[in-house]
């Protein structure tokens, strides 16, 4: 049985940076969007992570730890966004949003 | 008296690839699903599936505190505050509106030609074979090379003191910017009649 090897684990985490890119450019709904941000964020902690593992080195999974507190707050930013344009127009979809004080 | 702790002890187990393909079909199957799913609820719930493959695969790595992080922060917190998103804005369980024929296409395309470049350059990238790590200069109680918890909490306090506590500067700032925006403006000046603030001041020592 073959060992885990790096470019493996980059590759996936390049179809996870391509599947939450598309999910970002397609999505109207705004909070679909910030889901296919929160794939992304997953496939950046994973590559440093993956990197941290190989190189090895403990930088990486600092480094991860710390965008995972990033993303943590963007998400809370993001909603309590949405929660507030929610309250001014009485829908979240992002091509009818064309003001910004209501 | 501590247990050793080997990184490399799921190198040698002998399913490493095997599991790690099993968490990464998983992972990219319920990535498709997030991305694709007509009612934006069952995307919430696929989410959590690809954050848990995620952890596993962690896991996996060695890196056992980043995996109950992510356990922790993304599944305990983001999935259930995206999902309580969801159920306050939205007819969560009604599709979604069908966006136009080349939104799809375009997205499509801009994500395919992303993958065409990583994949070009991880093709063409040599990824030499791991040398130790260099450990001039450092604390020779750290032991870089292992990714062990006890290690994390020892770098994070020596070399990394400030962007630590910036960091939980930020998640304050945010708590405090999430909570401001959120809240209803229902108290502005021009709803409360000014007589009624004014008798209100007066009251006050009465009281007390």
């Amino acid at each position: 049985m073959e060992q885990l090897q790096l470019q493996h684990i980059l590759l996936v985490a390049a179809c996870l940076f391509c599947l939450g890119l598309y999910g970002v450019l397609t999505r109207r709904n705004s909070i679909a969007m910030l889901m296919g941000l929160e794939l992304m964020f997953n496939a950046v902690n994973l590559n440093l992570v993956a990197f941290a593992h190989f190189l090895p080195h403990l930088d990486g999974v600092i480094l991860a730890m710390f965008g995972l507190a990033i993303a943590a707050a963007e998400s809370a930013v993001g909603i309590a966004i949405i929660l507030s344009v929610y309250r001014n127009f009485k829908h979240i979809d992002t091509e009818n949003i064309n003001q910004l004080k209501g | 008296m501590p247990l050793p702790v080997d990184i490399y002890a799921w190198d040698n187990f002998p399913f490493a690839s095997a599991v790690f393909w099993c968490f990464a079909i998983v992972m990219l199957a319920c990535a498709f699903y997030v991305v694709t799913a007509k009612r934006i609820f069952h995307a919430g719930i696929a989410m959590i599936g690809c954050f848990v493959c995620v952890a596993g695969i962690y896991a996996l790595l060695g890196a056992h505190f980043m995996a109950g992080l992510q356990l922790l922060v993304y599944v305990g917190a983001i999935a259930t505050l995206l999902l309580f998103a969801v159920m306050l804005t939205d007819k969560m369980m009604e599709p979604q509106r069908k966006t136009t024929f080349f939104q799809p296409v375009l997205g499509l395309i801009a994500s395919f030609s992303m993958l065409l470049v990583l994949w070009l350059t991880l093709s063409s990238s040599n990824f030499a074979a791991p040398q130790p790590a260099v450990l001039e200069g450092e604390a020779s109680a750290i032991n870089l090379a292992s990714l062990d918890t006890a290690n994390i909490g020892l770098r994070l306090l020596s070399p990394y003191t400030v962007p630590f506590e910036l960091i939980s500067v930020i998640i304050l700032a945010t708590l405090i910017g999430a909570a401001a925006i959120a809240r209803k403006e229902d108290r502005s000046p021009a709803t409360a009649p000014p007589q009624a603030a004014a008798a209100a001041v007066p009251s006050k020592p009465q009281e007390q």
